[in-house]
């Protein structure tokens, strides 16, 4: 599905989103329409970013021994902070490397969450609702294929890589807006390839057997869950037949650009991520675990940081080298960040009142520090950006209707980032 | 246990058998509850003008009760034996039968290790993976004893000592260094109530405050899991640690290094109980308290926890959190339960409880959580009885439940059937007696115990003296290696800035040689030294008097002293054998190269009868199987090899594979939690499951030639075989219909009547994933 023909975007998404089951753009309920998506951002500019490489880093990366370092010694403990080849931009001693793409990024030193526990606060971050039990809200990735459909129509318009068991995925969306999960980058997309022995003739006749069998069964169970596993087939089937299927397999990479992303899942997964942006997919997360340090956080965090310091720098050299990073939007983002005071066992535990974030391509001016912590790193001092923010800029960047109200099958109204206000400042 | 009898028993006099524990008087009538839940789910049907769901047939009973159950679908043979029984009161007898079966521990322990996110790894760290194995273990014992829910939940949240005499530690183990969340997930887990918000602040939406959650806290806060064993602290003192002067100083910096490089194998094994206070965070913002201020345990709700002179604050939490009393314990268990049967709680979310939180059904929620009570929360009694509930027993309703809005159990809801319950349900259709646990994992547990016991048993029970001469020794050693250590920390990192690929390689290479040459010297040093002596001392009984373990303080104690010296008494057996001296045996254990250094080349000798025993009984049963299933020719030589060797010995029960599966795994794809938040796995379709059915190595291990389903086909022909697969993969015959089609079929596409071909087809319809 292609957004970009004449076709304006608003009457679009009205009329796709009327035909997509149980959603509807545009509110036949009167009484919600005054309220649903006041708040919300109105801002829209035409994208600078076509697609997202979304680095996640997963349990809370220490803010004070990355992106936001202090001189405060008593703070800090052994991390040290240095510069970089912009006079503003401070960074830790642990992202040697990412110092050299300083003119690159934007650092964002005021993000704020009110979500101080794992689930929760990852949660949030990836949709920026709260979790209520009722609902389940869709991460960013979908709302971008709802809006914009896909930029390769064999290829999933989201994929995630890494250990991810409760990422929110489509939400309340239809699940074929789900990401595609891929556990291990260097294993590609597991189970791809018809098994030794069958035909393609002989593939579709089984598989035309099967639903006529299943008919009645799928038939007497309408529900959403059933469904879905018959969009996963198509989609499966649709996918195997691609000659884009190659975007998956880093094999096809050289040894050395392998080493120079890091061998490790990480660094992997940011060279599939590539690959993927590469043949049309148009929003890739990554993950990376590992950085809940309530314990020894400066023997973890040099080493988390050391994979992510690799990776991310050389990921922006190799987009910037192929031309993508114009329009590539590259996110580093995480629930929150970790406590000053250095606990008992050399870690630091929640700190969800103020932590780090970075943007980088896509529009993004580089070599800019936006908001402002204490000398501790404890509270913000200027231009606190909440979580929704964030999506929001992320929204901004994608040109996507950040007022745009959707509503979820029981007719609650939900906007891409609810009403976060894009940070316009950082776009140049 | 005794409690309080809730339930008026009157029909004694009906024959059926009292459920409840043998030392208590008989608590509740399994006829009287049955009958009473049935009627409590249609009071509530009918107060909603809602009509109850038609009995299921016994095809799908059949599938449901050994899913929900045992976890895996019925074998052809057990599904034709339930389906052919005349027994009026088969589906009783068939829900006693799956309860008490080795198929109820595996598929329990699976919901268990996702509710208590128990990873093999336990925190992630490689020296957790004993205490992950000995955890594992403990609570598949705890289900197979049948242990009541309440001392189950009791005994985890007291436990102290190490992974080899106390396993449940592993409860503390698993949040290491977060005593705070680890006391949040307490309260998720077992009472339902999330006051995780309110660690940092009062909650915004809940009454809890900051101030109740250090409280509650209190109680749990000296139960901690610690790498600091109290030799450290005696060795230091010994040294002399208060004196001053910097080259003092580095000196003891370099004993503490050293300590904590001896003792490493050892770490995330053990809890030790300290009277720490707790105190509120610097930050604290609100009035009825100064920052920094010891806070003193209180209960969150219902009873204050009696906190008497000798006992220690965690078992007045223990109490006062299972007794009966506490007006959300109950609830939560028996909810849960409720909920494994039908899809659905009687309030949801099972974990989340408010005072806003709506129950579908309240009168029939106060039963359940009396009948839990009346069976002195024995999980295999409860469940038992509603299993046997018509409620249970009704179809599955045609539409799905509404997030959000009361269900009133017209019958259980549709599911999809869980990643473990896939698993399962193809090494059923492929291997054997598929619910028999896995020796071999068992005796992998034992031996990874064991290793951490023997490093455990050499240092902790050496003399201060003793101990710090070997840490002296240590560093000196390591004083020689530092040059060496750091040459190479360096070159690693010159690598990584260079960004030369070869290089980083190289140096990694060199940097854990090193390393290695350190743990073999202390192994050298330490180890031995230790068990040398230990030994030593046994061989003299009188010496062992006054000995100061830490740790085994606990009702468990003499027990966990008896397991201890089994290991030294096996030990010393093994350095005895063939009239040699100990330290004779020791040299030639030590020259034997039968492992990596001297703790393993150990523990290979100890565990070589028993190794050889598991090896002697699979070839029996191997050669039997062979007979049995006549593989004589050089080709059926080869199949079966093939058989044995790439599908029966990967394709275990997910309760014997590492928890949880490594990513990418087919149990990974279909939504096995990865252990890292509560209740964590997934029922959400996904591209990847869909490849994995239809191209993935099920196929071809469930219809390999040796598998149940090929030998339950022997020598039948297409009608039969259709039958057949049927019966098992979707326990039921196939349909007229269903005939008519697959002849037809077979007739244009000669393959679609294969074997593979009709396997292939079923395994790819919704009917197979989903659980009517």
């Amino acid at each position: 599905m292609n957004l970009n023909c004449d076709l304006s975007r608003r009457g679009f998404v009205a009329r796709a989103a009327k035909t997509f089951l149980g959603v509807g753009a545009v509110s036949t309920f009167s009484d919600f329409s005054h309220a649903a998506g006041a708040g919300a951002s109105t801002l829209k500019q035409v994208a600078t970013a076509k697609r997202v490489i979304y680095l996640y880093m997963n349990g809370g990366m220490s803010h004070l021994d990355t992106l936001d370092p202090k001189s405060n010694a008593d703070v800090m403990g052994p991390t040290k902070r240095v510069n970089t080849a912009v006079d503003d931009l401070k960074l830790s001693d642990n992202l040697p490397l990412l110092g050299r793409h300083a003119e690159k990024i934007a650092v964002i030193n005021s993000m704020t969450s009110t979500q101080g526990a794992h689930k929760q606060g990852n949660y949030y971050m990836h949709t920026s609702y709260e979790m209520r039990s009722s609902i389940r809200h869709p991460a960013m990735g979908a709302w971008q294929e709802k809006f914009n459909g896909r930029i390769n129509p064999t290829l999933p318009g989201s994929v995630m890589i890494g250990n991810e068991s409760s990422h929110p995925g489509a939400g309340f969306f239809e699940s074929s807006l789900s990401p595609l999960m891929v556990r291990d980058p260097e294993g590609g997309l597991l189970n791809s390839a018809m098994a030794p022995g069958m035909t393609e003739e002989r593939f579709d006749f089984h598989l035309g057997l099967s639903s006529k069998l299943d008919a009645a069964f799928v038939e007497k169970y309408n529900q959403k869950n059933v469904r879905a596993y018959t969009d996963m087939y198509n989609d499966a089937v649709k996918l195997m037949r691609s000659k884009d299927l190659a975007a998956f397999d880093i094999s096809q990479e050289s040894d050395s650009i392998k080493e120079r992303y890091g061998r490790n899942s990480f660094g992997q997964g940011c060279l599939l991520a590539r690959r993927l942006i590469e043949n049309g997919v148009s929003f890739v997360e990554v993950s990376m675990g590992g950085w809940d340090t309530h314990n020894s956080n400066f023997v973890n965090v040099p080493e988390q940081a050391g994979m992510l310091d690799v990776a991310l720098s050389t990921l922006l050299g190799d987009l910037d080298r192929r031309g993508l990073l114009n329009d590539t939007l590259v996110v580093l983002a995480t629930e929150f960040g970790r406590t000053p005071e250095i606990n008992t066992n050399e870690g630091r535990d929640h700190h969800p009142q103020a932590f780090s974030c970075l943007l980088a391509g896509g529009g993004i001016k580089g070599g800019t520090v936006y908001g402002k912590t204490d000398e501790r790193g404890s509270k913000i001092l200027e231009n606190p950006t909440k979580i929704p923010d964030l999506n929001a800029t992320v929204g901004y960047a994608l040109g996507l209707p950040l007022d745009q109200v959707l509503y979820s099958p029981s007719m609650r109204p939900f906007t891409v980032a609810d009403k976060g206000q894009p940070i316009v400042e950082l776009f140049g | 246990m005794k409690r309080p009898l809730q339930a008026i028993l009157l029909a004694s006099l009906l024959a059926s058998p009292v459920i409840g524990s043998a030392d208590s008087a008989p608590t509740v009538d399994p006829g009287e509850a049955i009958a009473r839940i049935d009627q409590l789910v249609l009071d509530g049907l009918k107060e909603n003008d809602l009509e109850p769901n038609p009995l299921a047939s016994d095809e799908i009973f059949v599938r449901r009760a050994h899913l929900d159950l045992i976890g895996r679908i019925p074998t052809k043979e057990e599904t034709l034996s339930f389906l052919e029984s005349k027994d009026p009161e088969k589906r009783a007898t068939l829900v006693d039968r799956l309860i008490g079966s080795d198929g109820y521990v595996s598929h329990h322990y699976n919901y268990f290790a996702d509710l208590l996110r128990l990873k093999t790894s336990l925190n992630g760290n490689g020296q957790s993976v004993p205490g992950g194995l000995a955890y594992e273990m403990w609570i598949k014992k705890a289900l197979r004893e049948n242990k009541p829910w309440d001392e189950l939940v009791y005994d985890l949240v007291t436990a102290s000592g190490s992974a080899w005499n106390n396993p449940a530690v592993g409860f503390y183990v698993r949040d290491y260094g977060m005593p705070l969340d680890n006391l949040a997930i307490t309260s998720q887990t077992f009472l339902g109530t999330q006051i995780v918000c309110a660690q940092c602040h009062d909650h915004p939406f809940e009454t809890w405050t900051q101030m109740d959650y250090y409280h509650l806290a209190a109680f749990t806060y000296g139960q901690t899991a610690t790498n600091n064993h109290p030799i450290q602290q005696k060795a230091l003192e010994l040294y002399g640690e208060k004196k001053k002067g910097k080259s003092h100083d580095e000196e003891v910096t370099a004993l503490k290094k050293a300590m904590s490089e001896i003792l490493q194998p050892v770490r995330f094994n053990n809890v030790y109980q300290s009277d720490k206070s707790l105190r509120l965070p610097a930050d604290y913002q609100y009035d009825d308290a100064k920052p920094r201020a010891v806070v003193a345990p209180a209960t969150l709700f219902g009873n204050e926890a009696v906190l008497s002179g000798s006992s220690q604050p965690i078992d007045a939490f223990a109490e006062w959190l299972t007794a009966p009393e506490n007006p959300r314990f109950t609830k939560v268990i028996a909810n849960r339960l409720w909920k494994r049967a039908f899809g659905v709680g009687v309030f949801e979310p099972v974990d989340d409880l408010k005072e806003s939180t709506p129950v579908s059904n309240p009168e029939l929620m106060a039963y359940l959580e009396e009948l839990m009570v009346a069976v002195d929360y024995d999980l295999r009694a409860y469940q038992s009885i509603l299993y046997k509930t018509r409620a249970y027993q009704r179809e599955a309703s045609l539409e799905e439940p509404v997030p959000g809005a009361p269900y009133h159990f017209a019958g259980p809801v549709l599911r999809r059937i869980s990643a473990e319950q896939i698993w399962d349900s193809l090494v059923a259709m492929t291997v054997p007696e598929p619910d028999k646990p896995d020796a071999g994992r068992e005796l992998y547990a034992k031996r990874r115990i064991a290793t951490v016991q023997l490093i455990a048993e050499a240092i902790y029970d050496q003399k201060p003296a003793q101990f710090l001469n070997n840490v002296k020794e240590v560093v000196a050693i390591q004083k020689e290696l530092s040059a060496e250590i750091d040459a190479a920390t360096e070159a690693v990192a010159k690598a990584r800035e260079l960004d030369d690929p070869d290089l980083i390689k190289e140096a990694v290479k060199e940097a854990s040689r090193i390393r290695k040459e350190l743990g073999n010297k202390i192994e050298e040093v330490v180890y031995r030294d230790g068990l040398s002596r230990k030994i030593a001392d046994q061989l003299e009984p009188a010496s062992l008097a006054g000995t100061d373990r830490v740790g085994s303080n606990d009702a468990e104690a003499a027990s966990t002293a008896a397991e201890a010296n089994a290991l030294m008494d096996e030990l010393t057996a093994t350095l005895l054998r063939g009239d040699r001296t100990f330290e004779e045996g020791m040299e030639d254990i030590a020259g034997s190269n039968d492992g990596d250094g001297i703790i393993d080349e150990l523990i290979t000798a100890m565990f070589r009868d028993q190794s050889a025993e598991l090896k002697r009984l699979r070839a029996e049963s191997y050669d039997q199987d062979r007979i049995d299933w006549k593989v004589e020719s050089k080709d059926d030589q080869k199949a079966y090899r093939t058989f044995n060797e790439s599908i029966r010995d990967k394709m275990l029960r997910a309760s014997d594979l590492t928890s949880p599966a490594p990513g990418g795994h087919f149990l990974r794809e279909f939504g096995q939690s990865d252990r890292e938040l509560v209740e964590n796995s997934s029922d959400q379709a996904a591209v990847t499951q869909s490849l994995a059915l239809l191209n993935g190595p099920a196929l071809s291990a469930i219809t390999n030639r040796y598998s149940v389903l090929s030998r339950d086909m022997r020598g039948e022909k297409f009608e039969d075989r259709l039958d057949t697969i049927y019966l098992t993969m979707l326990n039921r015959r196939p349909l007229d219909e269903e005939r008519r089609i697959f002849k037809k079929a077979w007739q244009t596409e000669p393959e679609s009547g294969s074997t593979s071909g009709i396997v292939w087809t079923l395994l790819n319809t919704r009917e197979f994933l989903f659980i009517q």
